[in-house]
């Protein structure tokens, strides 16, 4: 009851986290601004969460883009995939 | 004359299958996560691709008109995932129902200064493990993850292609990102 009564004013941590992953990827109103500073002020968990979560956005940034370098298709699977579909379209 | 037409695009169509099936194959698996998703989408945009040949006009260059028909393919199969009242994210795992934390591993320490984010990423058995923790997502998440972190792909875009609001694409990656939290904690900072 009294937590149900304090998130009117700060945000759940479930709310706060939204707003963490919502402000990586675009800006965020006014009201949510200071709604989540409000939040962080008070939460450490939350603190804590928000930096662990910057920090994950920039290595997936960096890493997930290179991702698609590598190829999952060896040598020879992709040659069965190219004769297999020469086949089908020979056929059409 | 006809005829010579289509011998003619479908040996095209040979040249193509050739040059053009590995990064095909490697973009619709980076997208779909799954490898025989992937061929069987490869496969389809050729064959549309053969269907329709007349319809390209060597403005651009095949491979990028061939991405173009993927890309339209792939947000037809996103559509029919993502309807929004049908993506489980079981927030319930991780905050309790007044919306609080459930645990307080989110304060384990991780060392996170710059010069070991940059020795992090030069570090191959860390890279394996966050690309393990993000296979471990489920699929739909998984998805959604790896367009977003896809160079160039616009999150306003993104949604519009998956008919998915904004808000529900945020809640998807807040929801992945916390498991991703828990998952390089346990496999990586706390070993």
């Amino acid at each position: 009851m009294w937590k149900d009564f304090v998130h009117i004013f700060v945000l759940s941590c479930k709310r706060a986290t939204f707003l963490i992953e919502k402000r990586l990827h675009a800006p965020l109103s006014w009201l949510e601004r200071q709604q989540l500073r409000m939040h962080l002020s008070l939460c450490k968990l939350c603190r804590e969460y928000d930096k662990k979560a910057v920090f994950l956005d920039g290595i997936m940034k960096k890493t997930l883009s290179e991702e698609e370098s590598h190829s999952h298709f060896p040598p020879d699977e992709l040659r069965e995939f190219k004769d297999k579909l020469k086949d089908k379209i020979n056929k059409e | 004359m006809q005829d010579n037409h289509s011998t003619r695009s479908s040996s095209d169509l040979e040249k193509w299958i050739d040059e053009y099936s590995r990064a095909l194959l490697d973009r619709a698996c980076y997208l779909l996560s799954d490898k025989e998703d992937a061929k069987d989408v490869v496969q389809e945009v050729f064959l549309a691709a053969f269907k329709n040949s007349s319809s390209f006009g060597g403005k651009s260059s095949p491979l990028t008109w061939l991405m173009g028909i993927l890309h339209h393919k792939i947000a037809d199969i996103y559509k029919k995932r993502y309807r929004e009242d049908s993506i489980p994210l079981h927030f319930e795992q991780v905050f309790d129902k007044h919306g609080e934390w459930n645990e307080h591993d989110v304060l384990d320490p991780w060392e996170m200064e710059e010069h070991s984010t940059g020795a992090l990423l030069n570090n191959e058995e860390f890279c394996e493990t966050l690309s393990r923790c993000i296979e471990h997502l489920p699929q739909q998440w998984r998805m959604l993850v790896n367009l977003c972190y896809l160079q160039g792909q616009k999150a306003a875009r993104i949604c519009e292609e998956l008919n998915l609001s904004s808000a529900n694409y945020w809640k998807l990656l807040q929801r992945s990102r916390l498991q991703l939290r828990g998952c390089i904690d346990v496999r990586w900072f706390k070993m």
